[in-house]
């Protein structure tokens, strides 16, 4: 400071001009900072490792293959099971979507479907997973299991049991503000073959040989896309507040139904509601929490997340929705503000566990009702 | 004059401190906008009952709004304002709300679904000062609380805890400061005054969900200026008045962080008629048409607002 008021006595502007200089480069790192880039998504380093990597992994005593690159940001894992027999996988350097190779000379792709080999056609059974803030789930399955560690954390919770008539604590239940269908599902989905913004994250789906790609900033707006393909007709859900995504099928509501967003949320997490029968279900859960479906469970299809630009590498044919949703919403602003990274809740949970930063995104396996997550920076 | 100019110098100081207020309290009444600041003599009584009725239907993102009809939003209140002067420059006002907030959204199959809830809102107790002033103009600096009565664990026909924009209370204590300034026949004209108003609030914590979530309100600033003109109608005079108001909130925080889409900038139209069918009696009639929002991310927020008033004067002989 002193040689600063020094030379402004002393009318030497230079030191001034270097304070003036490193000021405004600070200013332009802050506001360089506040850009989305996809590389500064909590638990993706900044130089994502390009290639796949492979986890062969067991987790209930079952054997998983889990498999993923950081640079194309997908994680993907299956049951390691083919007609009874545990296969050996090593990652491929062939061209995405194929992901590994077997012992047997299989090569697979991302939705594990052997796509060469003497075993061509045939699908490794999806693991019951889903990417998501790693804050949620802790919450629902508390004492989740970090990989590589295989010990349950010490956060254990208590046991959740439901009251007044649902399967989860009702008081725990809140309004999240819009109210029903305040936050409108897309009912009418129109696609294109391209996208806007390639770094763009998207809920994949492949449905025979037909692939679609849900854009995360339009689901940001709208929760749920009622769809179909052929006479498969299911919904994809997704919830901005836990950053989980799902595929369900919609004639687990007796008959074709369609899911809405019902405008509750249980620890923070989507509550669809479905419109045939008026229940309430629970995403990360799984199952009806309350209604005349109470229990049921609903038929899962298998998603992949990724950038909107590796997905269409993959599948280049791929439909993409639009934001022709029948709705006008600002879809290139992200309705959460600083929500994604910061160490905020909207909604507070009954089990906070802090191993991890809240909103890191990571890969959850649910078997038997237990839960182990993989990390992004696992597959360098 | 210059306590007068200290006063306004004071409250425009006041807006730079990082203090909290809120953006909506008691479901989405701006109580803040409804305290009828009038000059009080001693043993003066005056009493005023309001009506007012907040379309909230614009779904604005930023200084945009988007076409949208999938929810609406209707908050109507009754208030209840007390003065009393206790000097000639003194007084006293409590303000009391009773509050119907009313939610639709129209749902897939065509149905229209609708979330309501009424009750006792809050409330404002509020001390006065008329500054010195030459006969041409009038000053009049309010300070004071709001006091959370309104209940904010109401509950839907689920029995699940309503969304705190839907309750009828805020439970945050907040600090308020306002003036009122007039300046009589301008031009020399009679009958034609000079308005401005302005108000700001600082909010305490607050809770959401039962307590558990920490919550603060963001500042609001609320002013106004505008034109009152009179007209003598036979025995009745008829007065009109035109203002430019603007209001300012922060954004909410919420566990530490700010509460995206929330706070930002509201310019207005407020066009109104009083009408004084008796010497102690005011008849007056409001709206509020926004004219310019810049709101921080997508917000639903006010189509138009009316209000109705009817205030009474009584001077206690003692």
């Amino acid at each position: 400071m002193k040689v600063l008021l020094n030379s402004i006595k002393n009318r030497d502007m230079k030191p001034l001009r270097m304070m003036v200089t490193l000021i405004l480069i600070f200013i332009i790192c802050l506001r360089c900072s506040e850009g989305e880039d996809m590389t500064s998504l909590i638990g993706i380093p900044d130089k994502p490792s390009s290639q796949t990597v492979i986890i062969n992994d067991s987790f209930e005593n079952k054997k998983v293959v889990v498999v993923g690159n950081q640079s194309e940001n997908f994680i993907v894992s299956f049951i390691n099971k083919l007609n009874g027999m545990e296969l050996e996988f090593v990652a491929t350097e062939e061209d995405l979507p194929i992901i590994m190779r077997d012992n047997l000379g299989n090569e697979w792709d991302i939705f594990g479907e052997a796509v060469s080999g003497p075993d061509i056609g045939q699908k490794l059974k999806s693991t019951f997973s889903m990417i998501g803030y790693w804050f949620s789930i802790a919450t629902f399955y508390p004492g989740t299991i970090i990989y590589p560690d295989n010990d349950a954390g010490k956060f254990e919770g208590k046991i959740v049991v439901g009251t007044q008539g649902w399967t989860v604590p009702k008081e725990r239940v809140v309004s999240g503000g819009p109210g029903i269908d305040g936050i409108p599902s897309v009912d009418m989905p129109r696609f294109s073959n391209s996208g806007n913004n390639l770094n763009q994250l998207i809920v994949g789906i492949k449905l025979g040989d037909e692939n679609r790609a849900y854009p995360h900033n339009i689901l940001d707006w709208h929760e749920i896309v009622n769809d179909r393909i052929g006479d498969t007709y299911f919904a994809v859900i997704y919830c901005p507040l836990t950053g989980t995504a799902t595929c369900w099928d919609r004639q687990v509501v007796r008959g074709i139904g369609s899911f809405g967003v019902s405008g509750l949320l249980y620890e923070s997490n989507i509550v669809p509601y479905d419109r045939n029968t008026g229940s309430r279900w629970s995403q990360i859960k799984n199952e009806a929490i309350v209604g005349s479906l109470i229990r049921e469970k609903p038929i899962h299809y298998q998603v992949v997340e990724t950038t909107l630009g590796s997905w269409l590498e993959m599948y280049p044919d791929s439909k993409v929705l639009t934001e022709d949703t029948g709705f006008n919403r600002s879809y290139g602003n992200y309705p959460y503000g600083g929500y994604k990274t910061n160490g905020s809740l909207l909604f507070n949970v009954q089990f906070k566990d802090e191993r991890l930063h809240l909103k890191e995104r990571v890969h959850t396996i649910i078997i038997n009702n237990k839960a182990k997550v993989y990390r992004f920076i696992s597959f360098q | 004059m210059r306590t007068g100019l200290f006063y306004i110098l004071n409250l425009l100081l006041l807006l730079h401190y990082e203090v909290f207020g809120q953006s909506c309290c008691s479901g989405g009444t701006p109580l803040i906008g409804n305290i009828g600041m009038q000059h009080l003599e001693k043993n003066e009584w005056y009493f005023r009952i309001g009506y007012d009725f907040n379309y909230i239907n614009d779904l604005v993102s930023e200084d945009e709004v988007l076409e949208d009809d999938t929810r609406t939003r209707i908050t109507q209140s009754l208030l209840w304002q007390s003065s009393y002067g206790i000097t000639d420059r003194i007084g006293i006002t409590v303000l009391l709300s009773y509050i119907n907030e009313q939610q639709n959204t129209f749902i897939a199959n065509g149905v229209d679904n609708r979330v309501s809830q009424s009750g006792l809102g809050d409330g404002f107790l509020l001390a006065q000062f008329s500054v010195p002033m030459s006969v041409k103009q009038e000053l009049i600096v309010v300070s004071g609380l709001k006091i959370p009565f309104g209940k904010t664990n109401a509950r839907g026909e689920d029995g699940i805890l309503l969304p705190p924009d839907l309750q009828p209370g805020s439970g945050s204590r907040d600090f308020i400061n306002g003036f009122s300034y007039k300046y009589f026949q301008i031009f020399g004209i009679p009958q034609f005054d000079l308005n401005a108003t302005g108000g700001v609030r600082f909010s305490g914590k607050s809770s959401r969900f039962e307590g558990d979530v920490d919550y603060r309100f963001g500042n609001e600033f609320v002013s106004a200026v505008g034109l009152i003109k009179g007209f003598l109608l036979r025995k009745t005079t008829l007065t009109s008045v035109i203002q430019l108001s603007y209001r300012f909130t922060q954004a909410d925080i919420s566990e530490g962080f700010e509460l995206p889409s929330t706070g930002g900038h509201w310019v207005n139209i407020n066009p109104g008629l009083n009408l004084n069918p008796a010497a102690n009696l005011d008849i007056t009639i409001g709206s509020e048409i926004p004219v310019y929002r810049n709101l921080v991310g997508t917000q639903l927020t006010t189509s138009y607002r009316l209000n109705l008033g009817v205030s009474y004067r009584l001077k206690s002989s003692n």
